[in-house]
C-alpha cells in the first residue's frame, strides 16, 4: 500500500483520483482548438498557404471532438448522471460549464463543416444515390443546388462562424486550462498562467497533429504532400511552441525565484516523482530535440525531402511532448500530499478500466472517426486541387 | 421546389432553434421538485441524509437493560469511555428495544491491548497531564504491583469502573495503601 | 466469566432482556452492592417513531427545528487528545466507511530539537498508535491531531461542484447528495485537508458530516460520542451554555487549519502548534 510513497500524507490521497483518463480529457479538447485555429488561419486570416489543410483541419477537430467525453464518461463514477451538467450547472463551478461550452462549440464546428463542404455536398447529392443520396440531402438542408449568391452568403456566415470560433476555441481550452488552474488547494495547479498554458500547448499539438496526419494520409494515397502548405505549418508550429515553452518556463521560473513556503512542496515534486517525466522527458528529449529541429526546418532552406521526412517527425514529438506536458500537470498535481509534507504514489496499469490500454483505444477512435467522415466529407475535393493551385 | 440564395441557412438557423429548445424544455422537466429551495441544490437530499439510519446510540441506550454494569461505569473513572467503543455499536446488538445480535466481550491478551490503547505510556505523543490520562508502562505497571506479566488488567481493575475494586482493597487492607503511598481516590 | 446457555432466542425483548440479565451471576453481587434495577424508561419516542437516548445536545428534538437559524461549531482540542483512535472506529462503525479510506483521522506529530517535523498516521489511527521507533533524534514536542472535515463557510468543495450534489445545508453542514453525484472528483481536487476520496462502492463523493444525522436527532457526533477526553467538542453556537458557545466566547487561542486558504472553517483547533497543517 505504501510502496513509492515519500514522507507524509493524508489516509485519503493514498488513491489518485484522476487517472490517465484525465491526462486524455484536456490533451483532445487540446487538438481539437488547435485544429480549429488552424482552418481559421485560413479561413479568417487569409493564409492561402494553409488552404491544402484548411478543410482537413475541420474535419480532423470534429473527428477528435466527438471523442472527446469518451475518457470524462469513462471516468465519471456515475457516467448515467452525466446530464447532470447540463440540467443544473453550477454557476460557481469551472467545470461545470464544460458542457455548454463543449455543446455549443460542437454546433459551431458542424456549422461551419457543412457550410464550408456546402457545394462539395451538393455535388455528392448528385452523384450519389441510395442510402448515401439521403444522406447528403440531410446535410444540406434538402437545397441540392448552388448559386453564386448562395456561396457568397455562406462566405459570410463562414466567416463569421470562423471568426467566433477562434475565441470559442480559446474558451473551450483555456477553460480546461481553467479546471486545473482554479484549483487553490494544488499548487502546482494553482497558476493564473495555466488557461494560457494549455491554450498554447493546444495550438501546438493541433498543428502538429495536422502536419502528422496530412503528410502520412499523403503518402498513403501516394500523393504529395503541399511543400508551400508543409513549410508554414512548420514556420506557425515553431511559433506557438516557442510562447508555449516560454510560459510553461515561466511559470516555474517565476515561482522558483519567489520561494514562498508552497514552491518547497513543488520543487520536491520536480526533483523527485516528477524528475523524469517532466525534466527529462517533457522538457528535455521532446522539448528542446523538437524545438532545435523546428528552428532549423524554419530558418534554414532545407529540401523537399528533408522536410516531408523531418515535418512529421518533429509532429509525432511534439504530440509526445503535449500528452507528457498533461500527464505531468494532471498526475503531478496529485502526487503532492496536502498535507505539504509528502508525494503519494500513481501507478499506471495496463489493463484495467482506465488503464494504458483504454486510453489507447480513445485516441485511435478519433482516428476510425475521421476516416468514416472522411467517406461523407472528402478531405481533398475534387481529388487534388490544391496541388494545382498553389 | 422554390429555394432562395438562403434558403439552407434559414433552415440551419430553425435546427439550432430546435436544438436550443429542446435544451431549454430537457432542464426545466428533468430538473428535481426541491431543486433550489434553499441554493443550488437538491433539498431533498438533506431529508435523505437525515433518513440515514443510526449505528451508534449513547451510553443510555446500554443502560436500558445493563443497569448494573452502567451503574458501575457511570459512577467510575471510565464514565467518560463510551460502551460502544469497547463492545461495538448499538445497531448490531439491538433494535427498537429488542436484541437482535450479540455484542463481544475482550478475552485475555485482547483486553491488555484495550486497556494499553489508552494507558500506553510508550506512544509518546499523548498528553502528560494527570488530569487527561494515566499513563503506564506495560509491564512495568504488573512488576510494580509484583505479578507476572501475563496478568490481565482486568484481575485488579473492574474495567467498567477501574479504581472499583483497588478502592475496595484499600478500605479492607489500609496498611497496604500505606506502603504504597499513594491516594488512589 | 458468563455461564449462560449458548442456546438463546434470535430476537429478545426488552422484558425478557432484563430478566435474562438480572438471572445472570452477577445479579448475586449486584444485590449485595446494592445496586437495585431502578427500571428507569430512558429512551423516548421520536416523531419518525424511532426509539431514540435521551438528547446530548440541548434544544435539538421538541420546537420545530429552524433550519434556517441554527450555527454550530467543532471544537479539537489537541492538548487533550490520546491519541486512542475511538473517533476513527465509531466513524468507520456509524458509516461503513471503506477501508484505505478515512472521515477522520489522528496524527501523531512529533517535533524534533532541531525543528523537523515527523508526521505519521498509521491507518488513520483506527487502530490506535504503537511506539514510533524509527526517530534517533531527542524530541522536542509530541501530540496528537484529529482531523475531519472543517465544514468552511466558504468551502471550495461546494464551488467546484459542477451539479449540486454537494452543498451547503442552511444550518451550516456542507453534505452530498449521492443520488446526483455523478463522481468526477473536482472536489477531491479541491478540498483543501483532503478530507474528500470517492467511495469505492457508492461510486460518488464521500466525507465527513459531522453526523449531521445524529446531529439533527439531538445526538452527538460519533466521534465526539466516542472520545473519552473530550478533545472533541461539538455544540449549538445558539446555545449559550454549550462548551463550543463558552470556548469561541472566551480567551483561550483557537486556529484553523490553511487559514491562508480563505476557507473559513468551522472547524477550531485549541493548542495548535505552527508545525499543524
Ligand atoms: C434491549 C435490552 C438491551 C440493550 C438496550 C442492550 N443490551 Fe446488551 N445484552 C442484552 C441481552 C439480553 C444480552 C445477553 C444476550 C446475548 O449475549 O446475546 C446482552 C449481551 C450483551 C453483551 C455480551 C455479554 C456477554 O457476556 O457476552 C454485551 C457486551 C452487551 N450486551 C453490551 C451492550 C451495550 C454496549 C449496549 C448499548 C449499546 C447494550 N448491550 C444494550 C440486552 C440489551
Ligand atoms: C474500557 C472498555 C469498556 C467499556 C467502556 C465498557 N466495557 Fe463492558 N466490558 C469490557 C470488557 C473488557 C469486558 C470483559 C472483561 C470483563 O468483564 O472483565 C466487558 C464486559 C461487559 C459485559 C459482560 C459482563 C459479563 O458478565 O460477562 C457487559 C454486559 C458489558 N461489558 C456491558 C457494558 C456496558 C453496558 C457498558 C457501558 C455502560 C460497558 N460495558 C462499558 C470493556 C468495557
Ligand atoms: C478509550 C480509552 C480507554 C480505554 C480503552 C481504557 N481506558 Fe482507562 N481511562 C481512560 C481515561 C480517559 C481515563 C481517565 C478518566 C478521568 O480521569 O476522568 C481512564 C482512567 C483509568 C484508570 C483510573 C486512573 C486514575 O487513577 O484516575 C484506570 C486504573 C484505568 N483507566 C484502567 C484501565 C484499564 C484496566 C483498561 C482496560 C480494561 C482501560 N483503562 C481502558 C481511557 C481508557
Ligand atoms: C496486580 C494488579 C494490577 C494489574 C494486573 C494491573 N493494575 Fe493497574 N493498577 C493497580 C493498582 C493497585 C493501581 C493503583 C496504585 C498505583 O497508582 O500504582 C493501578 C493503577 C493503574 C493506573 C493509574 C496509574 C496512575 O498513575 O495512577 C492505570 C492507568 C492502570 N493501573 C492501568 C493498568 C493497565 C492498562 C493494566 C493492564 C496492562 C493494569 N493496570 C494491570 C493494579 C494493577
Amino acid at each position: 500500500m505504501s510502496e513509492g510513497i515519500l514522507g507524509f500524507i493524508f489516509p485519503n490521497e493514498f488513491h489518485v483520483h484522476w487517472s490517465f483518463m484525465i491526462v486524455l480529457y484536456p490533451y483532445i479538447t487540446g487538438i481539437i482548438a488547435g485544429a480549429f485555429i488552424m482552418s481559421s488561419l485560413y479561413h479568417v486570416f487569409n493564409i492561402k498557404a494553409l488552404k491544402p489543410v484548411s478543410r482537413f483541419s475541420l474535419i480532423f477537430a470534429f473527428a477528435f471532438w466527438t471523442c472527446c467525453t469518451l475518457p470524462l464518461l469513462n471516468h465519471l463514477g456515475h457516467p448515467e448522471r452525466a446530464f447532470n451538467m447540463l440540467i443544473t450547472p453550477s454557476p460557481t463551478s469551472a467545470m461545470a460549464g464544460f458542457g455548454y461550452i463543449y455543446g455549443s462549440y460542437g454546433l459551431l464546428l458542424i456549422g461551419e463543416i457543412l457550410l464550408v463542404y456546402r457545394k462539395t455536398l451538393v455535388d455528392l447529392y448528385h452523384k450519389s444515390s441510395g442510402f448515401l443520396k439521403k444522406i447528403y440531402w440531410l446535410l444540406t438542408f434538402g437545397v441540392t443546388e448552388v448559386t453564386p449568391q448562395s456561396l457568397e452568403a455562406d462566405k459570410k456566415v463562414i466567416k463569421f462562424l470562423a471568426a467566433i470560433g477562434i475565441p470559442w476555441a480559446c474558451l473551450l481550452h483555456g477553460y480546461v486550462g481553467f479546471i486545473f488552474g482554479g484549483v487553490k488547494a494544488v499548487h502546482w495547479w494553482f497558476t493564473p498562467l495555466m488557461p494560457v498554458v494549455f491554450l498554447l500547448s493546444a495550438s501546438v499539438s493541433g498543428i502538429a497533429g495536422i502536419v502528422l496526419l496530412y503528410v502520412l494520409i499523403m503518402k498513403y494515397r501516394g500523393e504529395e504532400p503541399d511543400i508551400n502548405c508543409l513549410k508554414t505549418c512548420v514556420k506557425f508550429l515553431w511559433g506557438f511552441f516557442i510562447l508555449d515553452l516560454t510560459m510553461e518556463l515561466l511559470d516555474i521560473g517565476a515561482h522558483a525565484y519567489l520561494r514562498v513556503e508552497h514552491w518547497h512542496v513543488v520543487a520536491g515534486l520536480l526533483a523527485g516523482p516528477l524528475n523524469f517525466t517532466f525534466w527529462k522527458l517533457q522538457m528535455g528529449v521532446f522539448s528542446l530535440i523538437p524545438f532545435l529541429l523546428l528552428a532549423w526546418l524554419s530558418l534554414f532552406n532545407v529540401s523537399d525531402s528533408t522536410l516531408k521526412f523531418f515535418a512529421p517527425l518533429v509532429s509525432l514529438m511534439i504530440l509526445i511532448q503535449v500528452i507528457l506536458m498533461r500527464w505531468n500537470v494532471v498526475i503531478g498535481g496529485q502526487l503532492i500530499s496536502k498535507s505539504g509534507r509528502g508525494y503519494t504514489h500513481f501507478h499506471l496499469e495496463f489493463l484495467g478500466k482506465e488503464g494504458l490500454l483504454v486510453g489507447l483505444i480513445i485516441l485511435a477512435l478519433p482516428l476510425v472517426v475521421l476516416y468514416v467522415l472522411s467517406k461523407i466529407f472528402p478531405l481533398w475535393y475534387p481529388a487534388k486541387p490544391e496541388a494545382q493551385a498553389s | 421546389m422554390q429555394v432562395g440564395s438562403k434558403t439552407h441557412l434559414k433552415r440551419m438557423g430553425l435546427v439550432l432553434v430546435a436544438i436550443l429548445a429542446l435544451v431549454v424544455i430537457g432542464r426545466i422537466v428533468l430538473t428535481p421538485g426541491t431543486f433550489g429551495r434553499y441554493g443550488h441544490y437538491r433539498a431533498g437530499a438533506i431529508d435523505d441524509e437525515l433518513a440515514r439510519p443510526l449505528v451508534h446510540e449513547t451510553d443510555a441506550s446500554c443502560k436500558e437493560c445493563h443497569e448494573w454494569d452502567a451503574s458501575y461505569h457511570s459512577k467510575g473513572k471510565h464514565k467518560v469511555v463510551s460502551c460502544e467503543f469497547c463492545h461495538g455499536p448499538a445497531a448490531t446488538h439491538v433494535k427498537d428495544g429488542k436484541v437482535i445480535g450479540h455484542l463481544e466481550v475482550q478475552k485475555g491478551g485482547d483486553i491488555n491491548r484495550l486497556c494499553l490503547r489508552c494507558h500506553n505510556k510508550a506512544v509518546k505523543a499523548r498528553p502528560h497531564n494527570e488530569k487527561v490520562i494515566k499513563l503506564v508502562l506495560y509491564p512495568d505497571h504488573l512488576k510494580k504491583q509484583e505479578v507476572e506479566p501475563d496478568h490481565l488488567c482486568n484481575q485488579c481493575h473492574l474495567v467498567h469502573a477501574p479504581l472499583e475494586y483497588i478502592k475496595m482493597a484499600d478500605k479492607m487492607f489500609p496498611m497496604l495503601k500505606d506502603k504504597e503511598g499513594k491516594n488512589v481516590q | 466469566m458468563s455461564s449462560r446457555s449458548k442456546a438463546r432466542p434470535q430476537v429478545i425483548d426488552k422484558e425478557e432482556a432484563r430478566r435474562l440479565i438480572d438471572r445472570d451471576r452477577r445479579s448475586f453481587i449486584k444485590k449485595v452492592l446494592g445496586g437495585a434495577i431502578a427500571g428507569s424508561l430512558l429512551m423516548v419516542l421520536e416523531a419518525g417513531g424511532e426509539l431514540l437516548p435521551p438528547e446530548q445536545i440541548p434544544g435539538i428534538r421538541g420546537e420545530k427545528y429552524d433550519i434556517t437559524k441554527r450555527r454550530f461549531a467543532f471544537v479539537v482540542d489537541i492538548t487533550k487528545c490520546i491519541g486512542c483512535g475511538s473517533c476513527c472506529v465509531a466513524d468507520k462503525r456509524e458509516y461503513n466507511v471503506p477501508d484505505h479510506f478515512a472521515r477522520t483521522w489522528i496524527e501523531r506529530y512529533l517535533i524534533a530539537e532541531d525543528g523537523e517535523v515527523f508526521v505519521d498516521s498509521p491507518d488513520g489511527g483506527l487502530h490506535g498508535f504503537t511506539p514510533r521507533t524509527d526517530i534517533d533524534k531527542p524530541i522536542r514536542d509530541a501530540f496528537f491531531v484529529p482531523k475531519l472535515c472543517n465544514m468552511c463557510k466558504e468551502a471550495p468543495c461546494v464551488q467546484v461542484c459542477p451539479v449540486g450534489a454537494t452543498f451547503k445545508t442552511p444550518d451550516g453542514f456542507v453534505i452530498i447528495d449521492y443520488k446526483r453525484c455523478v463522481g468526477c472528483a473536482y472536489c477531491v481536487q479541491a478540498c483543501p485537508y483532503g478530507v474528500r476520496y470517492i467511495h469505492p462502492v457508492l461510486h460518488t463523493a464521500d466525507k465527513c458530516t459531522w453526523c449531521y444525522h445524529r446531529v439533527r436527532r439531538g445526538l452527538l457526533p460519533a466521534c465526539v460520542n466516542a472520545c473519552p477526553t473530550k478533545a472533541r467538542k461539538f455544540g449549538d453556537l445558539n446555545d449559550k451554555d454549550s462548551e463550543v458557545y463558552k470556548i469561541l466566547h472566551g480567551p483561550s487561542i483557537l486556529t484553523v487549519l490553511k487559514k491562508e486558504m480563505g476557507t473559513e472553517p468551522n472547524l477550531y483547533y485549541l493548542g495548535a502548534r505552527q508545525e499543524v497543517i
